[in-house]
């Protein structure tokens, strides 16, 4: 779209933003304008650039070259103060908020003396941007003590606290029900009607046309197509996400479902700081099917991951696999019963960064013969599997003994899920298997996933996309506030699956 | 009897200021991530500097700002490896305290190593607090010490005062608990963790001085005797608040109080007993507390910022 | 190799930062470097002095590196070092009778018994309480160093002696001496053994595998399946044991008998040695003794070079600085978060038989 040769330039423009690391450039000469009194929607897969660009923009990461343009002046964004300072506020994917210090010192920390009044000013205008949230949150609150939903908001609140120019969302939905995601995108609006921007990174295609005034595509970081929302429809937009058709929906062949191999009956847990609380969570996995957990991030699916594997103490509650009482035996020995796992988080708790492709094979095969006998470790044998687990999984390694930390993070899970198939369990607990993973490995994950259906093996898939739950899923459960809500199938709506998230259960005749 | 009683109170004051002071300085130097392990070092690098200061211009205050530069001094540099280089923080704490070791001890011997006898200075002496150090009983144990007991005793007080009700402090705080966070924010987390070591490390020399100028008047090569690991411990003990470190103090004071006594009335509870008390006392405070302790999250683990270093 | 080569060339800085400081007071670097070198290994006596220093300096080191490489950041081996040496006196002289086949390994496994325990006590309390090892340790240490003192003082002082010492252990219990003119034991074959029993513990076994898996992830290591309490208390167990086997060395080979101030404070020497040599084996030896000779030379180039004795401390503590700086400053380029010196982890490299793709 040309632009208006009379109008005052715009807001922040971008032009041939270039920044790599070791390895790969994440932004390739990258151009962007952003309009003020518009919401600008940056949409992209991972690795497409869309956070390297956030956090330039943010102050927080130096780019290698381009120019950035500041209402038409040139300005160098040096740190997250000098961001600040022009008036750009990131929201952050995971939250930056101190546990320990109140609502109100979050939001003023780091406030010089003239932008924050004096306390009791704060606080006052920190409870109307409260109200306006409809929140119950007190400002001499300590974070620690909110929801996951909660924080985001003051998250938010932290950034209209100063006086925001250009507000950048990053992912701001992921852990909101869909009604606060709305409320999210009416206040976005407000900012932007006042002569302000936001620029928000999304993955999710409705919130693109719900939300956004234009769309930036982004694809192998650079800029593929800005267009006015209005005028584009999703196929494109998403062809040009990914460079290539969409292919359709993997078609499966039906099954009827075998014997139950995991079983939780009433499984209760303790809700700890932040941690929500299994409450009667009831649910099975049969042979040869997928059962996929569908729901809003932080409603116990971390803790029913724990809890399947030991390393959550029950309350009440019993898990079976295979007949066999699962409840009071150690992670180890469930691991040896035939549960396998895909942990959420690779880095935090599926590898071992400092060590080689081998030891992290071991750590997936545990202490039994051939690899361990006795006590003692046979690195042979640990090396021939390795290599086996390379080839089957086409993990682009030279050697067995590279350290785990050169391969890209889609090869990593690779590992992960051949070293964890390897011992042929009989249920695989697969938490976020494709999180953050490139098209390529991401395709393996699900392929090898269906694999072991096809098998006559169960797989409890919990993903926070929910698309990847409806094409994988043979069931789906909706787990809130730690039970299972409610079932669905492939073939529910999204619109119902999306109220069973937050916990409404749709009344007969009502269009949700 | 009654004079047994405050003699031991006084000196269980006396001997946990020094305690007091080194720990206070911990405490704001660990609120905002900092474990500094070398409060040994700086402790006897500041005995020695109060020590010279006082010596050779004659006035305990110069020994004193001496015995603070010197502190800070060394905390700068444990600053510069610990945060700067990113050096994991108890190794550099205890090379630094190697290197205080053998530079007082080196620096003692070169200057007096010609001395006829052992150099002293003139002590400073008590200051009696007008009206209140006459009150009978409270008068002598609380109003009649030298001036770095009053001070160590007040500063946790401010250094409360500091940490939970002003900004500063705030920032300070969320430097330790969440420096991605502080830094996001605009707050400078090196340099405030830099000022923080510093702060620390200047009340720690000070407290070192302590021992040379007050509570004797000479310098002896290691004369901190491991005061600065209690001064660790009481932060622990105390679950980092001013008004637990306080009390911890006055408990490792007491202990050793208690124990000279004693020793000198020979009573049949063994010495080393009385001494390990505050220890084994730490450790049942640390088994019980774990729970809800207050050490801020991110206690010595260096901040990395993302991409630009 | 790279971080061999920047350990030397840290080390020659601080060499040459102490070389400054002395000629700045008007000492001859040169001359004192040479007393130094030639006061811990000119002569053979010398040597063996050295040699001696360094049994148990390296066994502490090894004993600090076992701890270490499971992120478990001990500075107990000073207490457990007692514990051993109070456990190997006592044992000793409670069999005279036995021959020395029997009594010398007897007692020496009293000592590294008595150091395992006191070292799975800090462990315990870690696992079961969380008790944070750092402070938890030291604080054992001056339990631990306050209570053989106080048997020292009275309970097992050799009786009718002004000294705090125990009575000579049984000649049967006292390692023999290598050679007529130095005090030097057989025990030091020990470190090298042990140095090598560690190199095989974390290299070949499960338990040395598992321990630094959770000190590297102890998440991670969970989600594998592996107990952080056991790894804490099998590393605790192993560090203390080695540590208990430095104060058996030092009073089966060296003082024959207990006495105070026996510990000289290796515990916490120990510890900057274990992490110069990046807590593997060979580094550690290799760097115990370095500060062994530096230790002995010190008090030759005090005498001959009139440097005072707390030079060395100096020197020592400007390596530890040097070294410690220079790794970080080459690995800050890596971006990687944690110390190189800390987790260098290297499993023996595939032999030659195994097929490679």
């Amino acid at each position: 779209m040309p632009a208006d040769p009379a109008a005052p330039p715009p807001l922040l423009r971008v032009e041939a933003l270039t920044k790599s690391f070791p390895g790969v450039i994440a932004n390739d000469r990258l151009n962007l304008e952003v309009r003020a009194g518009e919401v600008h929607a940056v949409l992209g897969e991972n690795g497409a650039g869309k956070s390297t660009l956030m956090n330039i923009l943010g102050g927080r990461l130096a780019p290698d070259a381009g120019e950035i343009q500041w209402e038409g002046r040139k300005v160098s964004l040096a740190s997250p103060r000098a961001a600040a300072a022009l008036g750009i506020a990131m929201v952050h994917q995971h939250y930056l908020l101190v546990p320990r210090l109140s609502v109100l010192e979050n939001v003023t920390l780091g406030l010089p003396r003239f932008a924050r009044g004096r306390p009791a000013d704060a606080e006052r205008r920190l409870r109307a941007l409260l109200g306006q949230f409809e929140t119950k949150i007190d400002p001499r609150q300590a974070v620690e003590t909110l929801s996951v939903g909660e924080r985001q908001k003051v998250e938010i609140i932290k950034a209209l606290f100063r006086q925001v120019r250009l507000l950048i969302l990053d992912e701001p939905t992921a852990a909101l029900a869909p009604h606060e995601a709305r409320q999210l995108f009416r206040i976005g609006r407000a900012v932007a009607a006042q002569g302000n921007a936001v620029i928000f990174i999304t993955h999710r295609m409705d919130e693109v046309h719900a939300f956004g005034d234009r769309v930036t595509v982004l694809r192998a970081g650079r800029n593929v197509g800005t267009f006015a929302t209005a005028e584009t429809e999703p196929r494109a937009l998403v062809r040009l996400m990914v460079g290539r058709e969409l292919a359709p929906r993997s078609v499966r062949a039906p099954r009827a479902p075998g014997a139950v191999l995991l079983e939780a009956v009433e499984l209760a847990t303790a809700a700890g700081e932040g941690a929500v609380g299994l409450d009667r969570l009831s649910l099975e996995v049969r042979a040869g099917e997928i059962v996929g957990i569908a729901g809003v991030d932080g409603n116990g699916q971390d803790e029913l991951v724990e809890a399947l594997l030991g390393l959550r103490r029950l309350r009440a509650g019993r898990i079976t696999l295979n007949s066999q009482d699962l409840s009071s035996l150690d992670t180890a020995a469930i691991l040896a019963g035939g549960l396998g796992v895909v942990p959420g988080d690779r880095h935090a708790a599926a590898i071992i960064e400092d060590f080689d492709l081998r030891q992290n094979v071991l750590l997936g095969l545990g202490p039994t013969p051939p690899w361990v006998r006795g006590g003692w470790l046979d690195w042979r044998r640990i090396g021939q599997t390795t290599t086996e687990i390379v080839q089957r999984f086409q993990v682009r390694a030279p050697r067995p003994e590279d350290p785990i930390a050169r391969l890209s993070g889609g090869h990593q899970q690779r590992l992960v899920l051949g070293r964890v198939l390897h011992r042929e369990p009989r249920v695989l607990v697969a938490a976020q298997p494709t999180r953050g993973l490139d098209v390529g490995s991401a395709a393996l994950v699900r392929e090898r996933l269906l694999g072991m259906r096809a098998a006559g093996r169960g797989v409890l898939l919990l993903s926070m996309d929910l698309d990847e739950v409806l094409e994988l899923s043979d069931r789906i459960a909706v787990i809130f506030a730690g039970r299972i809500i409610g079932w669905a199938t492939p073939t529910t709506s999204r619109t119902e699956i999306g109220l069973l998230m937050t916990g409404i259960a749709p009344r007969r005749g009502e269009t949700p | 009897m009654s004079t047994v009683v405050i003699g031991f109170l006084v000196a269980a004051l006396r001997l946990a200021t020094p305690l007091l002071l080194a720990a206070t300085g911990e405490l704001l130097a660990e609120e905002s991530g900092v474990l500094n392990l070398g409060v040994e070092g700086m402790m006897l690098t500041g005995a020695l500097s109060g020590f010279l200061g006082a010596y050779y211009t004659g006035s305990i205050l110069a020994g004193w700002l001496a015995a603070m530069a010197a502190g800070a001094a060394l905390a700068l540099t444990f600053g510069f490896f610990a945060i700067t280089l990113r050096c994991h923080q108890v190794i550099v704490s205890l090379g630094l305290n190697l290197l205080a070791v053998g530079g007082t001890g080196f620096c003692y011997r070169t200057l007096f190593a010609l001395a006829a006898h052992t150099p002293e200075i003139t002590p400073a002496g008590p200051v009696v607090v007008p009206l209140l150090g006459r009150i009978p009983w409270v008068g002598p144990v609380l109003f009649r010490h030298d001036v770095l007991v009053y001070v160590a005793f007040l500063l946790p007080a401010l250094a409360w005062y500091f940490l939970f009700r002003t900004h500063l402090g705030a920032a300070w705080r969320a430097v330790g608990e969440n420096p991605q966070a502080a830094d996001s924010q605009g707050i400078p987390v090196r340099r405030m963790r830099y000022l923080a070591a510093v702060t620390g490390g200047a009340l720690a020399g000070l407290a070192g001085a302590y021992y040379s100028t007050v509570d004797l008047n000479v310098f002896l090569e290691e004369m901190t005797g491991g005061a600065g690991w209690i001064a660790v411990s009481i932060v622990i003990f105390g679950n980092w608040r001013p008004a637990g470190i306080v009390a911890a103090a006055l408990i490792f004071g007491g202990a050793e109080a208690l124990q000279l006594r004693l020793q000198v009335a020979g009573t049949g509870v063994p010495r080393e007993f009385i001494v390990m008390l505050p220890y084994l006392l730490t450790l049942v405070a640390l088994a019980s507390k774990f729970r809800s302790s207050n050490s801020p999250r991110q206690l010595s683990v260096p901040y990395v910022r993302l991409g630009r270093d | 190799m790279r971080t061999l080569g920047l350990t030397l060339l840290s080390l020659a800085a601080a060499l040459a930062a102490g070389a400054g400081l002395m000629a700045a007071v008007g000492i001859d670097p040169v001359t004192a470097y040479r007393e130094l070198g030639l006061g811990g290994l000119g002569t053979p006596r010398n040597v063996a002095e050295t040699l001696l220093r360094f049994c148990p300096l390296a066994l502490c080191a090894l004993a600090v590196a076992v701890g270490f490489r499971a992120s478990f950041f001990t500075i107990g081996v000073e207490g457990q070092f007692y514990f051993g040496a109070l456990g190997t006196a006592l044992a000793a002289l409670a069999f005279p009778g036995l021959p020395p086949l029997i009594l010398i390994p007897a007692a020496m496994a009293a000592g590294m018994a008595a150091g395992a325990v006191w070292g799975l006590l800090a462990g315990w309390l870690k696992v079961r309480f969380g008790v944070n090892e750092v402070i938890g340790t030291l604080m054992l240490n001056y339990i631990a160093v306050l209570f053989v003192q106080y048997l020292l003082r009275g309970p097992i002082r050799a009786p009718g002696s002004e000294v705090q010492f125990t009575p000579l252990i049984p000649a049967a219990a006292m390692l023999p001496r290598v050679v007529p003119w130095a005090r030097l034991s057989w025990g030091i074959a020990v470190p090298f053994l042990a140095g090598y029993a560690v190199q095989v513990f974390q290299r070949r076994t499960w338990a040395g595998f598992r321990a630094q898996a959770f000190g590297a992830n102890p998440l991670a290591a969970r989600y594998a399946g592996i107990s952080g309490s056991r790894s804490v208390l099998v590393v605790t167990a192993v560090s203390g044991a080695l540590a208990g086997l430095a104060g058996a060395l030092v009073v089966q080979g060296e003082f024959h008998r207990l006495q105070a101030g026996i510990g000289a404070d290796y515990g916490y020497t120990a510890i900057p040695i274990a992490l110069v040599g990046q807590t593997n084996p060979a580094g550690t030896l290799v760097t115990a003794f370095l500060f062994a000779a530096m230790d002995v030379g010190a008090t030759m180039m005090q005498l001959k070079a009139a440097v005072p004795l707390p030079m060395v401390r100096l020197l020592e503590g400007l390596m530890i600085l040097f070294v410690v700086g220079g790794r970080m400053v080459l690995s800050a380029g890596l971006g990687r978060r944690v110390a190189a010196h800390l987790r260098p982890v290297s499993p023996p490299a595939v032999p030659p038989a195994a097929p490679q793709p």
